[in-house]
């Protein structure tokens, strides 16, 4: 699964979620708000998947400020994906 | 008599002077709302030309590698990397003469990666126009970092040299075929990243007009139509120290004759030579068509 897929689906499940709440960082997704990735993490947990959240390091050569840090921690093989 | 490639610098795009002036680099991480911005433009359709035209004049260059990735963190290893076949042939005689060659080159002892002075060894005067493989202010960055010393690409589609390594390349039947031999002597480290193989379509854009004008697609990082393979081989067993990571994967304990490809269009991946024996790699590059076996994710065994 491919970050465009992940995201597309997300903003098509989740009503309340925005193009610019979230973004790709290293495989990762930074959340502007924690409450914003509480979430995600839950309906990815509801789909089956195993998430790992994390706070984030801002680093000051970044625009923005960010609360919290969400990635996978085993997707299964391309082939055996089920629907997010 | 040897000579080395040198860079044409003077028709790049210097407006942002990123090229005299390493602060003007984006520093990583990379800003992920500027990521963002850099990916969603990179998804707007386009022809290969018209891509290759926006890469060479972003004024963001050195993020649009790291913005092509899509890869999520926690892919499957078998995503990242995998075996396509088994090439049974007289190793220890290539890797002979890959040691002779870096011998008579003194790759060991003049182990620098700048692009003043080109590592890029050759032999004949055709690559003297050959598109430069990686891009100024790409290479300013990994310097910044203190990555002065990558590897050395040894020419082998474009010389008269290597016979034995032509008859493998030939197995793969690529169209816009490539092959270099990634010499990476010891205490080499090339820093992670993401590949757009912008020399393979590059040299297919100018001589193609088919692939010149056909759309590009953001994700398979190619021609619609078309697969670009970058296909790996060792030519000799793995030594400790020696490493190769896709991501959060790690292959290491290869043998020779084995040819990975891999998700060279989303993987971060990074190579270092922490043992005491150079780390020689043949890669063969090009494009083929859905209908090809490595298209088809078949494994294939072959005896030269």
């Amino acid at each position: 699964m491919k970050y465009i897929e992940l995201k597309t689906k997300l903003l098509e499940e989740i009503v309340t979620l925005r193009q610019d709440d979230f973004y790709l960082l290293e495989g990762k997704l930074v959340f502007k708000a924690k409450a914003t990735a509480d979430s995600v993490k839950e309906y990815l947990i509801k789909k089956g998947y195993k998430i790992i959240q994390t706070p984030v390091r801002n680093w000051d050569h970044w625009q923005g400020k960010y609360e919290s840090i969400l990635y996978f921690s085993d997707l299964a093989k391309e082939r055996e994906y089920h629907d997010i | 008599m040897q000579t080395k490639y040198k860079r044409n610098t003077d028709n790049k795009d210097l407006t942002q002077n990123r090229y005299k002036n390493t602060d003007h680099l984006h520093t990583h991480p990379y800003d992920p709302e500027l990521l963002e911005i850099v990916r969603n433009d990179l998804l707007k359709p386009r022809t290969c030309k018209e891509l290759m035209d926006w890469v060479d004049s972003h004024p963001h260059y050195d993020v649009i590698a790291e913005a092509s990735s899509q890869y999520l963190r926690g892919t499957h290893q078998d995503d990242c990397f995998w075996q396509v076949a088994q090439i049974d042939t007289d190793w220890h005689h290539i890797n002979n003469i890959i040691t002779e060659y870096a011998k008579d080159n003194k790759l060991d002892q003049n182990f620098k990666t700048d692009y003043v002075e080109e590592w890029r060894v050759y032999d004949m005067d055709e690559q003297e126009n050959y598109s430069p493989f990686r891009h100024n202010s790409e290479l300013d960055n990994q310097h910044k970092h203190g990555f002065d010393k990558h590897y050395q690409l040894i020419e082998v589609t474009l010389t008269d040299k290597f016979p034995e390594i032509k008859a493998i390349e030939k197995v793969f039947d690529f169209q816009w075929a490539k092959t270099d031999i990634n010499y990476q002597p010891t205490s080499g480290a090339f820093p992670r990243h993401v590949d757009f193989l912008s020399t393979l379509i590059k040299r297919a854009i100018e001589h193609d007009p088919e692939i010149a004008n056909a759309q590009y697609d953001p994700i398979t990082k190619g021609p619609k139509g078309w697969q670009m393979k970058r296909i790996i081989m060792p030519t000799e067993s793995w030594y400790p120290g020696q490493m190769f990571s896709f991501e959060e994967h790690i292959w290491s304990n290869w043998e020779p004759g084995q040819a990975m490809d891999f998700s060279w269009q989303h993987c971060r991946h990074a190579t270092a030579n922490s043992g005491y024996n150079a780390r020689p790699l043949i890669k063969v590059q090009g494009l083929i068509r859905d209908d090809h076996w490595l298209a088809k994710k078949e494994f294939r065994k072959f005896t030269i």
